[in-house]
């Protein structure tokens, strides 16, 4: 690996990683990134946009990857990689993670659905979802996933790829524009 | 009662409850882990003082940040809070935003639609 460090370096230059995070999602560790991300993107006017988008990815790794590790207390967490990176005019936001085929089709299908939503309609749903579902129980996935949506400025891309012990390695990326639309 | 004091965290809001005033403020960036574990002494504190008191009562969010988890504890207090009011209870909510963050603003404003309370917006 050593040898690779300029490779991959490189290539994150090329990608334009602002940052990169792959491991144990543990919750000291998302409170550190939250930290660390707002630390370096403290100037950028779209700063709680991109944060609340990175704190929902994130936290969905957390709880839902069907890869694990334990955490500092002992308990099982989430394994997977989080990105944030710059492409000409926006910031671009992905997660990614091992999830079992069943549940790869039904987050693809939800991507689709929500990408087939005006920002009002994702609200009206966002909205009705947080009045649906009790509180106590849920880790609120579902609610995060249109969250993310209507925080973005395009529609979410997603991508399944095959990984190991018939898991799906499942990422999905977000964009925000850079500076805010003043129609929006 | 006694008032309810929780000390904000990186991740968790101060909470500052008091019982002889009424004022109830919810203050900081909101995104834990467990939100059920953070948020139930809260629920459970405001259901315990609408129903056992009688005086005016103003909740009064400031956040700077919250995620979806915490949205669902703001529309409980929310659904709690008319529920008081509509019994005759004196309930007010405030929702401080951010002066320059009108997209805190508006998920205040999507959050209380639809809910028959006092709502204010005010700026900070």
């Amino acid at each position: 690996m050593a040898n690779d460090l300029l490779e991959f370096y490189n290539n994150m230059e090329v990608a334009r990683i602002l940052f990169a995070f792959k491991g144990t999602i543990s919750q000291n560790m998302l409170t550190q990134l939250s930290f660390v991300l707002k630390q370096q993107a403290q100037e950028e006017p779209q700063i709680n946009t991109l944060f609340g988008i990175f704190i929902e990815l994130t936290q969905n790794v957390r709880h839902y990857s069907a890869e694990q590790s334990l955490d500092e207390k002992g308990n099982p967490f989430g394994i997977g990689v989080i990105t944030v990176s710059e492409e000409n005019n926006v910031y671009s936001i992905s997660s990614g993670n091992a999830v079992k085929p069943d549940i790869a089709m039904r987050l693809a299908k939800n991507c689709e659905d929500l990408n087939a939503l005006d920002k009002s309609a994702l609200n009206r749903l966002y909205k009705q979802r947080l009045l649906d579902e009790p509180p106590e129980g849920s880790k609120g996935a579902g609610v995060g996933l249109i969250e993310i949506a209507r925080r973005s400025d395009f529609p979410l891309k997603y991508h399944l790829r095959e990984y190991k012990e018939g898991m799906k390695f499942f990422i999905i990326n977000a964009q925000v524009k850079k500076v805010a639309d003043s129609n929006s | 009662m006694e008032n309810l004091i929780i000390e904000s965290t990186e991740n968790t809001p101060r909470i500052d409850f008091n019982p002889d005033t009424g004022n109830l403020w919810l203050i900081g960036e909101s995104f834990p882990d467990m939100a059920h574990e953070f948020f139930k002494p809260v629920i459970q504190w405001f259901q315990a003082y609408i129903a056992s008191t009688r005086g005016p009562i103003i909740v009064k969010f400031k956040f700077s940040y919250f995620n979806t988890s915490t949205s669902k504890y703001i529309i409980n207090i929310l659904s709690l809070a008319e529920g008081g009011a509509a019994a005759g209870r004196a309930i007010e909510v405030e929702w401080h935003y951010p002066a320059n963050d009108e997209n805190i603003k508006q998920n205040g404003l999507e959050l209380a639609d639809g809910f028959h309370i006092h709502f204010t917006t005010i700026a900070y």
